[in-house]
């Protein structure tokens, strides 16, 4: 997939699959750091991987949850 | 999406919606008020931009829609309607876009300003607006809302409603840099 056009950017960089955790960096579509190599519980499965899934519905809560902040506080710097 | 905000201060009430993409409408005359028959008078207020950048248009039905371009603007502008904002339309043409509208807080609570605030507002609020007393209010509930325009025409585009699939699978690209074993 080309860079120039990809909307959100989750990145995994590593996992730990005996606390079922990972370090995960969450990049919205214009730039803005959603999450910066936290630690998140994540769910695997049976053959220990990353569930895809999962991984797809968390990164767009925690995109959504940014966005939503995101406004708020747009309106907050105006009043 | 956008976000709507109210503030009533001593004399004044303020509208102000922000918006977070491209193509949001962020002021489409009421539309579905138009059946009221609600006079321009009603709605004699002043908008201000103040981030971001919008296209504006200008409803020429008296019964349904038909836009027709009014203007591009950058922020920061101020807009003054000598015939209200019930024909106006506005959509954003920037991901992150602040614009707002004063009223007369008199005004706040006839018309069709009643129909846009009232929905958003508590009945302590609206008794705190409507007395004497001048104080600042700062409405509590925030609308949020998640409706598109084209960018051209502000032809109403339909919306799936706000929740975490109105972000498509095909705008997120998963890296991951170490497998688990």
């Amino acid at each position: 997939m080309d860079d120039d056009i990809v909307a959100i950017k989750t990145t995994i960089h590593s996992i730990d699959t005996y606390s079922h955790t990972a370090n995960i960096t969450v990049v919205d579509q214009d730039g803005y750091v959603v999450a910066e190599a936290q630690n998140y519980h994540v769910e695997l499965d049976e053959n220990l991987v990353l569930n895809s899934t999962w991984l797809l519905d968390f990164t767009k809560y925690v995109i959504m949850r940014s966005r939503l902040d995101r406004l708020d506080r747009a309106e907050n710097d105006l009043v | 999406m956008r976000q709507n905000r109210f503030i009533a201060t001593k004399d004044h009430f303020l509208i102000i919606a922000a918006s977070n993409e491209l193509g949001d409408e962020l002021w489409a005359g009421h539309l579905e008020f138009r059946g009221a028959k609600f006079s321009t008078q009603t709605t004699n207020a002043m908008g201000f931009l103040v981030k971001g950048s919008v296209n504006s248009f200008i409803n020429t039905s008296d019964q349904g829609e038909d836009w027709h371009h009014y203007a591009e603007a950058s922020h920061p502008v101020m807009m003054i309607r000598d015939k209200g904002f019930t024909n106006f339309g506005i959509v954003s043409t920037s991901d992150e876009t602040v614009f707002g509208s004063i009223l007369t807080k008199k005004s706040v609570f006839s018309g069709q300003n009643e129909a846009l605030v009232a929905g958003s507002i508590k009945h302590l609020e609206r008794l705190s607006i409507e007395s004497s007393e001048g104080k600042t209010v700062n409405v509590a509930q925030k609308c949020k809302a998640y409706q598109k325009r084209d960018l051209s025409t502000f032809e109403s585009i339909e919306q799936l409603p706000i929740d975490i699939h109105t972000i498509s699978d095909s705008d997120i690209q998963i890296d991951i840099e170490e497998e688990s074993p």
